[in-house]
């Protein structure tokens, strides 16, 4: 166990490197490139209209003047102590204001994600009963097929079918930032639906290769010929390693499923971060893209964190390597 | 992590492409069906400004017209031709993203292969920037990046390369300690080829195959996101004829004319299911495993 | 039982200055004899009005300010700038560009036309009980002055203060003929007298409705007022108001979640018609100016080229093809509205001969590329109203790339951070009182945008002594006369403006379309069935 201890310690000290580096990148997209946070607030074709005086005079109001890993450190500082510093327009605190659309977008990632790990795993292991049976044929090219489905046409397909044509769901989430979270869980349904018709797909395919692989492997042969029932051998000789290969790839697919979060908030009104991010774009707070990058990115980390450590809790023989990939 | 490669080393031979394995591939219809469409969408993209019958920014008839000899499919909500818009709406999305992950697909290959056949510290430090990098949500990165780069072309090829090198880094480097690990490569390390000989005199052939997937893959999840931001107002703007712009457009009419919304999403689906039963075909004839794509 | 109009208030306004000092010029004082209520607030005739029912409104038009602030109890942060469900001002401009007295019953001025008398309406309750009297209209007004709450009064306000209990004084540091119109800008609200830091915080007003929860980046909901200063209203028992897109506005209403929604895109109004919706449109609404930078060295500066580029957009397509209103009024390169009496058509607005000849001559035969000119969409249309205009200057052989960007025209970014008014972009310009209108091109930096020279001198020097006219008659050609100094030299492109539109449920009666998105009452609509 002291081992398992040690390797839960190396994760924890690895992403807080990699947050680090997060911040550093977010940094550098909003305050550096092209020239500062003063020129991110100035599209590129603008920056001719400005006299090179008045951008130095705005800069130094802005403390941008300052030297670059200067002020990355006091942004790094900031975002690693949760300080999310104030808007630039009205300069209140970004903290409180993205509080709430920041639990909301967890519920809504969150069920999805629980819903998508539900699905993944019942059609994977459906499907991998009996590998190319017209059930697996099925399942994986349905599944290939609503991956490719733009996310933002399901949405508005799904709520103009569901809502506003058989009046299943509201077609408009009304309820505001700081409704009660459980209005914010039942409001989520449909545009959880949303997001997993796109999002099942990638997981199924790694859980439906993994289950292939294990069901072909020498213990379950011997479970086989030991005369345990197929399901019993599935669920629990087989699943447990298959899951492996879906569970390597949990970053990217959190991270791509908060990408279509944006999108499906946008889409139901959905009084999440998305909204917020999309509203902090085009006003150019950029305290708040910060902000909202970084949280993102954080949850990004700490779902591959959890991940890790269940490979570690699934698979005995993963302790013993090392872990770098 | 990845699996170990049930191809057998490809070096240098580009017979694949005669190979009994593409014809098997092939044979089966809905891997042909996904060449046909990806074909098809490439020939389009191309060929659009011949083809169409109409300036894509003029204004031509009246607004909301529907399909006639005169105008195929119609006209849109200011009177410009949909044909000549639908069959070059994807030009500017394809074209930054097959630009941009060309340049991430080769950046990503350099340093995957580094990553995986050095090791070592230098291994170490490429994949924590991977894994930072992939940390952030692509569609929240990309939104950041245009907001200081603008929306142009010129801005979209680098924010895409930008975006999606970190991918390809993870599953080249996978391939490589996988390869790494194979009688050829030791056997040129044995005969005292440099490093750099072996990664890419042995490694980066045998690479070739799980490129071209790579690409095809990624070609068409950045053609999703640029599409995706444009229909958020954040991407490509009017009056660039855009499909993920046009959905946004035709959620306006979609009660009275639905083809307006149908016309640019079947385009765009068509593009991304074409790639994935391409991709999917001819990677499981080839051997390329899902998890090595992860 | 008459309204006076505008022109006969003006009028009433010169003879009283003249003939009869102090006593004659009023502003609407006459009422509904049977009910007590201003005869502005007389409903349509054979009207049935019921009581109850509930009023859930979507709003395209995201004001600038939505979600800047989180206090949203805040008028000036509020969610949709239709402030008057909850708040009023001291006067308000009617559907036919009349001034009507809100919480003001009238007004006068002396002859300098520098000091405005204000009597105000007695009786009238705040909702939390307080009577409105003088302090609260003084406190309100300066704290308005004191967050710069419209630009179109700072520049000529001196002082207020209080002459009664229900009277204020203004006095101002110029003459100022149409100083009562700028009261009706919708930031203008009157709120409780409170210290400088709460004051306008607490979501308290005098409208027809009290405030019961507002999220400031989404929507408020608000219940009867039932102390309401206007007897017998308001006939809604709940107002919701939600901010949200064209899209989103169609799917609510044609779901039933919303029974109106204000500013919906010309273009979509089918998909509210087809769901049994009625829309309601107006004559006018916000135009959209293009501005020019002069104060850098841009092809531009040259005016030939501001008229070239002006004389080449077919406004009439914009027109026929966005708003569906062929043959109606066009932008004339002022910030005058077709729907002012005091509009000044070009003489020739569309030319593409003459625009080529214009080029020519200033040295671009073979055409001109001009620098891109970006903007972020406000009213839902306005991509649509762009790729117009870009496409039709085409044909006089100017390239210029009109690009949507996710941040420009946020006016608090302009205004706040990026002082410098050397960018091109496109911004809203809504309809108002001819001197708040020819004001923006003498007084407001970013939209005259570096106009210099001898004609901008002479635009300045006509707009003070235009103000100063107490005679309406003088005033309207004086007008005239600054419009076609500004058509003479182009310091901005003005396209022409929207026509506002509605839609609502045909349960929803009496809701009309403003021309001023922010004249939008609630207090006379009502709920069939």
């Amino acid at each position: 166990m002291p081992q398992i201890l040690a390797m839960t310690v190396r994760r924890l000290v690895m992403s807080f490197f990699i947050l680090s580096i997060t911040a550093l990148i977010v940094f550098l997209g909003t305050e550096v490139l092209p020239g500062d946070a003063l020129t991110a607030t100035i599209p590129t074709e603008e920056l001719q209209f400005y006299s090179a005086d008045q951008l130095a005079e705005m800069r130094s109001e802005l403390g941008l003047d300052r030297p670059i890993p200067v002020r990355f450190l006091e942004v790094w500082a900031r975002l690693m102590t949760f300080d999310f510093g104030t808007t630039i327009v009205k300069h209140e605190p970004v903290g409180p204001r993205i509080f709430h659309p920041m639990i909301n977008s967890a519920i809504l990632a969150g069920v999805a994600l629980v819903v998508m790990l539900a699905l993944v795993i019942s059609l994977g292991t459906l499907a991998s009963l009996k590998p190319g049976g017209r059930l697996d044929t099925t399942i994986s090219a349905t599944t290939l097929f609503t991956y490719s489905m733009p996310d933002f046409v399901v949405s508005n397909l799904f709520v103009i079918v569901f809502a506003v044509w058989l009046g299943l769901a509201p077609a408009v989430i009304l309820a505001p930032t700081n409704a009660p979270k459980l209005t914010i869980l039942a409001a989520s349904i449909l545009p959880v639906l949303a997001l997993c018709v796109h999002g099942v797909a990638y997981q199924y395919r790694l859980l439906r290769a993994g289950m292939v692989e294990a069901l072909n492997s020498d213990y379950v042969e011997r479970a086989r010929l030991a005369g345990l029932p197929t399901w019993r051998i599935s669920l629990v000789h087989a699943l447990p390693s298959a899951l492996i290969p879906m569970l390597n790839g949990t970053a990217s697919f959190v991270a791509g499923l908060l990408s279509g979060s944006v999108v499906v908030e946008a889409v139901f009104k959905y009084p999440g971060a998305g909204g917020e991010l999309l509203r902090a774009l085009s006003q150019r707070e950029i305290p708040t893209i910060q902000a909202i990058a970084f949280l993102a990115a954080l949850a990004v980390v700490v779902a591959n964190l959890l991940a890790d450590l269940a490979i570690l809790a699934l698979d005995p023989r993963v302790r013993t390597r090392s872990q770098n990939g | 992590m990845a699996d170990i490669p049930v191809s057998t080393p490809l070096r240098r031979s580009l017979g694949w492409l005669r190979s009994r394995r593409l014809r098997r591939a092939l044979s089966e219809p809905a891997t042909l069906m996904g060449l046909i469409l990806v074909v098809a969408h490439l020939l389009l993209a191309l060929l659009a400004p011949l083809l169409a019958p109409y300036d894509t920014s003029a204004l031509v008839g009246a607004p909301l017209q529907h399909p006639s000899w005169e105008f195929l499919m119609g006209t849109d909500q200011i009177g410009r031709d949909y044909f000549s818009r639908i069959i070059a709406g994807g030009r500017i999305a394809l074209m930054v993203s097959f630009l941009g992950i060309a340049i991430a697909v080769v950046s990503g290959t350099v340093l995957g292969i580094i990553a995986g056949y050095i090791g070592g510290r230098t291994d170490e430090i490429i994949m924590r920037i991977v894994d930072a990098m992939m940390a952030i949500p692509d569609l929240i990165l990309i939104a950041i990046l245009i907001l200081a780069l603008g929306t142009g072309p010129g801005a979209l090829i680098p924010v895409v390369a930008v975006v999606y090198t970190w991918g390809v880094v993870r599953v080249i480097r996978a391939k490589t300690i996988s390869l790494s690990t194979l009688d050829f490569v030791r056997s040129a390390e044995l005969r005292g080829e440099t490093r750099l000989a072996v990664m890419v005199r042995e490694i980066l052939p045998n690479l070739i195959g799980l490129l071209g997937v790579e690409l095809a893959v990624r070609v068409s999840s950045a053609v999703l996101r640029i599409s995706a931001l444009s229909f958020l107002g954040l991407g490509i703007s009017q009056p660039t004829p855009d499909w993920g712009l046009m959905v946004q457009e035709a959620m306006g009419v979609i009660f009275t004319d639905p083809w307006f919304l149908l016309l640019p999403a079947i385009m765009l689906s068509s593009l991304i299911i074409g790639v994935n039963f391409m991709v999917d075909g001819l990677s499981r004839a080839f051997g390329i495993t899902t998890a090595e794509l992860g | 039982m008459t309204t006076i109009s505008k022109r006969e208030f003006l009028r009433l306004l010169g003879l009283g200055a003249s003939a009869l000092g102090m006593q004659s010029a009023f502003g609407s004082f006459a009422f509904a004899q049977e009910t007590g209520l201003p005869a502005w607030a007389a409903l349509p005739a054979g009207a049935e009005p019921k009581t109850g029912g509930k009023l859930v409104y979507g709003q395209t038009y995201p004001n600038w300010a939505v979600g800047t602030s989180d206090n949203g109890k805040h008028p000036y942060y509020w969610v949709d700038l239709l402030t008057r469900s909850i708040w009023n001002c001291l006067v308000w401009v009617d559907h036919d560009f009349n001034l009507q007295g809100e919480l003001a019953e009238s007004w006068q001025a002396d002859e300098t036309l520098k000091v405005w008398d204000f009597k105000l309406r007695e009786g009238v309750l705040f909702h939390n009980g307080k009577e409105m009297t003088s302090a609260d209209v003084v406190a309100s007004i300066n704290a308005h002055i004191a967050q710069k709450g419209s630009g179109f009064i700072n520049a000529w306000f001196e002082s207020i203060e209080a002459t009664g209990k229900y009277a204020v004084r203004f006095n101002l540091n110029a003459a100022y003929a149409e100083w009562p119109y700028a009261l009706a800008e919708y930031r203008l609200a009157i709120v409780p007298a409170a210290g400088d830091d709460v004051i306008l915080t607490d979501g308290i007003g005098t409208g027809p409705f009290k405030l019961v929860e507002v999220d400031n980046r989404r929507g408020f909901k608000a219940i009867r007022n039932e102390n309401y200063w206007l007897k017998g209203r308001p006939f809604i028992d709940e107002v919701e108001g939600y901010v949200v897109n064209s899209q989103t506005a169609i799917n609510g209403f044609r779901s039933g979640q919303f029974n109106a929604v204000f500013n919906i895109d010309p273009t979509t109004a089918g998909q509210y018609e087809s769901a049994a919706g009625i829309v309601d449109k107006a004559t006018g609404g916000d135009q959209f100016l293009i501005s020019m930078p002069k104060n850098l060295d841009m092809a531009w500066n040259d005016p030939r080229i501001r008229l070239a580029l002006s004389l080449s957009i077919d406004r009439n397509a914009i027109n026929q093809i966005v708003y569906n209103d062929p043959g109606t009024w066009i932008g004339n390169d002022t910030h005058m509205s077709g729907i002012n009496p005091e509009f000044l058509p070009r003489e020739v607005a569309y030319d593409i001969d003459k625009a080529k000849a214009l080029l020519a001559e200033a040295g671009h035969p073979n055409g001109i590329d001009l620098p891109p000119v970006v903007f972020s969409p406000s009213f839902p249309e306005m991509p649509r109203v762009m790729a117009i205009v870009a496409e039709s200057v085409k044909k006089a052989g100017i390239n210029i790339e009109i690009r949507e960007m996710p941040t420009d025209g946020f006016s608090a970014y302009v205004t706040e951070v990026n002082k410098p008014y050397g960018r091109p972009a496109v911004g809203p310009v809504g309809p108002r009182n001819p001197a708040t209108n020819m004001s923006r091109m003498a007084v407001n930096q970013s939209e005259e945008a570096g106009w210099t020279g001898e004609k901008a001198d002479a635009y300045r020097a006509l707009y003070a002594t235009t103000i100063a006219e107490p005679d309406e008659t003088k005033r309207l050609s004086m007008y005239q006369e600054l419009q076609r100094i500004a058509q003479s030299d182009t310091p901005a492109i003005i396209l022409g403006g929207r026509r506002n539109m509605l839609a609502h449920s045909a349960g929803v009666v009496n809701l009309k379309s403003h021309f001023q998105n922010w004249g939008s009452r609630f207090d006379d609509v009502w709920i069939q069935s």
